[in-house]
């Protein structure tokens, strides 16, 4: 889910006409993720992201975002306790919960810029750190492939530039 | 809805979570024993119907029992018992948040407890376990097996390569540089690799500072690189090659390591000695080692076969290893393992 924060459409003209336009937007994005990584946890995370995105005219987006977050692993598997006795029982829900933080970066194409599909899709690369991860920083690099949707654009937060140049 | 989607998800993760005991020839599962903040990943891999399991307590401290999994073992060890390996604490998949106050030896053969005990849980009463203990893993079965009662709860020992005794360990390591190094020079081979190494020896005599110590483990690992005799591996294509079909926690696996590697933790294991205690060991004992063994040299293996009481027990030396004859001997090392624990289940 994106909030979109700033909005800025900057074209940049030689001769009155334009040689290069393209959108910068800001967005404030809560996410929840998860992956599943067999025989070792399950890892579901909710993170608050800031977001740089640029859109070409054409359509193609490159963006960055970083935001600290909040994982809870589920073990990936029966967990065992023994108690001093010997009695063994199982526990459920076994796992444990983490700060985290995340930064990454992406690049994709935004349909509806030349065609009126709300549509944009997104290969985006993340870093992710848990902590205290038995007492150090786990590292984690995640690959995160999307489509998304864009109902309609904010229009309170849209801002036109135009950047001329001389020869 | 909201609540439709959070009953899924518990039903995914307690499906995920849902215990599961295979017992067939070629079983394959893991497990976790939580322990004092710490959970650890027990991997079952191997005929589980023959009732014969060893448990594999890998090297470090930091290093994972992932790399221990090798085909052939499972091909030539699997096929008679199952292999059980264990991520000790703060490493290879174990978890937990902060527990490095509870990295030490004493509490790690308490967790090793556990795990046997667990072991007997899932598997039966009447399993023949054997615990296989490699390097630093030697160390915490030299502790397990010397607590009052604990070696009744397991059939026999396999001790490859280990260390029972460090400080003596470091000068066993020392002399072994320092005479190993004096005939390769004098053989005129590695003349330049080996004169820095001899030179070290010569100026550290005994009484080794925890630098000191690491500086000789160092130097160990080096000095098999200059050893022809040795079946040379690379750790690096080994951990390559079974990264993607084992599934292995990489990233997970190298912070425990780092983790480890540098913790005060090490302090305690520079002075740890089991020499003494050694003497209340009555069961069967396979001590397995490599000839060239620089980080734990033979001569420990012969202190640790002399020092124990049991009836049973050999000790067998592979020509071709150094510190890893697991990989580097694994035809020796897998007849060896299977008619020890075939002959004594």
């Amino acid at each position: 889910m994106e909030f979109p924060f700033n909005h800025v459409n900057v074209q940049v003209l030689k001769d009155r006409k334009i040689i290069r336009s393209f959108v910068k937007g800001r967005f404030i994005s809560g996410n929840i993720n998860w992956y599943h990584h067999p025989e070792f946890h399950d890892n579901l995370y909710l993170t608050i992201e800031w977001v740089m995105r640029r859109t070409r005219y054409k359509g193609f987006i490159s963006e960055f975002s970083a935001g600290p977050g909040y994982s809870r692993t589920f073990l990936g598997g029966t967990t065992y306790r023994v108690d001093d006795n010997g009695v063994v029982s199982i526990k459920k829900l076994a796992g444990f919960n983490y700060a985290l933080l995340t930064i990454g970066g992406g690049l994709g194409y935004d349909f509806s810029m030349k065609k009126k599909l709300p549509l944009s899709t997104v290969a985006k690369l993340n870093f992710i750190s848990m902590f205290p991860y038995n007492s150090t920083v786990y590292f984690r690099p995640v690959l995160e492939l999307g489509i998304r949707y864009t109902p309609a654009r904010s229009p309170n937060t849209a801002v036109r530039v135009s950047v001329p140049i001389s020869e | 809805m909201r609540k439709i989607y959070f009953i899924s998800f518990l039903f995914f993760f307690l499906g995920c979570q849902k215990e599961r005991i295979t017992i067939s020839e070629n079983a394959s599962e893991a497990f976790y024993v939580e322990n004092a903040g710490a959970s650890m990943r027990v991997s079952v891999q191997g005929n589980t119907s023959g009732k014969i399991f060893i448990l594999v307590i890998h090297g470090g401290p930091g290093v994972s029992s992932y790399f221990y999994d090798t085909k052939y073992i499972k091909k030539n060890l699997g096929d008679k018992c199952a292999m059980v390996y264990w991520d000790q604490r703060n490493a290879g998949a174990s978890q937990g948040t902060c527990n490095g106050t509870k990295l030490h030896l004493e509490q790690m053969v308490d967790d090793l407890k556990k795990v046997v005990e667990v072991l007997k849980y899932r598997y039966g009463e009447d399993i023949s376990l054997f615990l296989l203990g490699h390097s630093f893993g030697g160390l915490i079965t030299a502790g397990f097996i010397t607590k009052p009662g604990y070696q009744n709860m397991i059939k026999g020992v396999i001790y490859v390569d280990g260390s029972h005794n460090y400080p003596l360990n470091d000068t066993l390591t020392r002399q072994m540089l320092l005479s190993e190094g004096q005939y390769q020079i004098a053989q005129k081979k590695n003349v330049d690799k080996w004169e820095p190494i001899v030179s070290y020896c010569r100026s550290h005599k005994g009484n080794f500072s925890l630098e000191e110590s690491q500086q000789l483990e160092k130097y160990s690992t080096e000095a098999e690189d200059y050893i022809d005799s040795i079946n040379h591996i690379s750790i690096f294509t080994e951990v390559i090659k079974y990264t993607v079909p084992d599934k292995y926690p990489l990233t997970a696996i190298l912070c425990n390591l780092l983790y480890s590697e540098d913790s005060n933790f090490n302090k305690e294991l520079a002075v740890s000695n089991y020499s003494y205690s050694l003497n209340v060991v009555t069961i069967p004992v396979l001590i397995l080692w490599g000839k060239f063994d620089f980080t734990c040299p033979l001569a420990l293996g012969e202190d640790f076969y002399s020092r124990i009481n049991s009836f049973n027990k050999s000790i067998a030396v592979s020509p071709q290893s150094g510190h890893n004859m697991i990989l580097q001997d694994k035809k020796f090392f897998c007849n060896e393992v299977s008619a020890f624990v075939l002959k004594y289940k």
